[in-house]
């Protein structure tokens, strides 16, 4: 296959991601502004609504990607390599964070429903204990930085 | 009652012939083996239920001992299986070919998992330690132990073990749920299994739900209840409130069952209607927990409910529970 159709399939994926988890950051920091749990559980199921098309889109950008970069011989470059890590450091750096805050939303909501002593404070507690603009704010810097080294390929 | 004549054994006819006694319940003793000695240790296990003021029943079956020890159990609709831990210590926690491991995974009732290895020690049961992950299914867990604590006359404290903010919202509402405001509740971080097992020291009982002892999950990670039977080092309760049968339920109840090995969300309506339908989340497979007080079926993973019908009630699924044939 050619350099320009793993190049497709990767900007594919690039966009699939944009997409998927671009509902999930926003979902994120929806939630801390909303207060009502009506609403915020809405916006918890447009953003879980996301994950498989998030999962699927990552795939494919990591195959389209290192297709390309197969193919395209950019794996004697650094910028390449630093792109892959980037992406993967980056992954495992928020996973645990976003999904941390997002069970305990999950968990609030789930226990304001079939619970007896679960209070608006305590939904509020939750709500306030993420930093939802540290994380996305994170996420974006990331993306950012390697559309950078995709586009310049300073090294 | 699984009794195999052993010095072990007799420690855990003890305690259940105790319980039996407690709480006004039938007790029968089990004895599984191919030598022709059964009948002898089972009268021996009966008369020394009987001096504890305790008439069991006795009951003999050949075969493989602990598919027999589950087979009894089923067909008797027991309550409660008590067995001993003979086997079953930290060293082998790795291991599922121990006869009580086998047992404890497979029961179709709640089991209780006797330490007999110290002779010496009391099972009398004043200290009562419940876990709860804050799951629809740990509260049942929670609540089952809860009203053996009080038969029992036990003082009960509820664990938690993991995020902080969300462990001292689930005790204060499980505390709330079982109308024991006062009740001492820890919240811990950690390792859920080695956390609980570290805090049984200083009870007497430790219970949990079976959530993760079924299914083929259990092969590549070692459930959390699964743990703490093998390295709590008081006895441990293991209520089964995932993969019970459906004859289980009560009207108004739902479950997620096993039929032929597949898990079935259960639910046995007030007038009687059954409704049995895939336990999988038409999201991305989860298994879906019973919301007692909703009457719902609620996805853990993801947040989609439907309702005991089967019909969605919020995404992100799009599809509803598909019925099952039982």
């Amino acid at each position: 296959m050619s350099y320009g159709w793993w190049k497709f399939i990767h900007l594919a994926g690039v966009v699939g991601f944009v997409a998927a988890h671009g509902t999930s950051m926003a979902a994120t920091v929806l939630m801390k502004r909303i207060r009502e749990p009506q609403q915020v559980a809405g916006v918890l199921q447009l953003s879980a609504a996301t994950v498989s098309a998030f999962y699927v889109s990552t795939l494919i950008l990591l195959v389209g990607g290192i297709g390309a970069g197969v193919v395209g011989q950019w794996f004697d470059q650094g910028w390449i390599w630093l792109s892959l890590g980037l992406l993967v450091g980056v992954g495992v750096l928020m996973f645990p964070m976003a999904r941390r805050h997002f069970r305990r939303v999950r968990m609030i909501l789930e226990l304001m429903e079939t619970g007896t002593a679960v209070s608006r404070d305590d939904f509020a507690r939750v709500l306030n204990s993420g930093n939802p603009v540290l994380t996305a704010g994170t996420g974006f810097v990331a993306i950012l930085f390697i559309l950078y080294l995709m586009v310049l390929k300073p090294f | 009652m699984g009794a195999h004549g052993s010095p072990t054994s007799a420690v855990a006819e003890e305690v259940a012939a105790r319980l039996a006694k407690q709480l006004g319940a039938e007790l029968v003793l089990l004895n599984v083996d191919e030598t022709g000695s059964g009948e002898d240790v089972l009268r021996a296990a009966a008369d020394r239920a009987s001096r504890l003021g305790v008439e069991a029943q006795t009951l003999h079956r050949d075969g493989a001992v602990a598919e027999s020890i589950v087979a009894a159990a089923a067909e008797l609709r027991a309550d409660l299986l008590v067995i001993g831990d003979h086997g079953m210590g930290p060293d082998s926690r790795f291991s599922l070919g121990g006869i009580p491991s086998q047992v404890a995974h497979h029961s179709p009732v709640d089991i209780l998992v006797v330490r007999t290895s110290e002779p010496t020690r009391d099972h009398t049961y004043r200290r009562a330690l419940l876990a709860t992950d804050g799951s629809l299914t740990a509260h049942q867990a929670t609540r089952h132990g809860d009203a053996l604590a009080q038969a029992l006359g036990a003082e009960v404290a509820l664990i938690y073990v993991g995020d902080e903010l969300i462990g001292d919202i689930v005790l204060r509402d499980t505390a709330a749920r079982l109308d024991r405001d006062g009740i001492e509740r820890i919240v811990i971080k950690g390792n859920p299994a080695v956390q609980i097992s570290k805090h049984a020291v200083d009870y007497d009982l430790v219970v949990v739900g079976n959530k993760g002892m079924t299914g083929s999950r259990r092969y590549i990670q070692r459930a959390v209840p699964s743990r703490v039977a093998h390295e709590a080092g008081s006895d441990v309760l293991i209520v089964r409130t995932v993969s019970r049968s459906f004859f289980d339920l009560r009207p108004g109840e739902g479950a997620v069952v096993e039929v032929d090995g597949e898990k079935v969300a259960a639910y046995l309506h007030d007038d009687g209607t059954a409704f049995t339908l895939s336990a999988r989340c038409q999201h991305m497979g989860c298994i879906v927990d019973w919301n007692s007080r909703a009457r719902t079926w609620d996805c853990p993973c993801h947040g989609s409910r439907y309702e005991y019908s089967g019909a969605i009630i919020n995404g992100p699924t799009t599809k509803p529970l598909p019925g099952v044939q039982t």
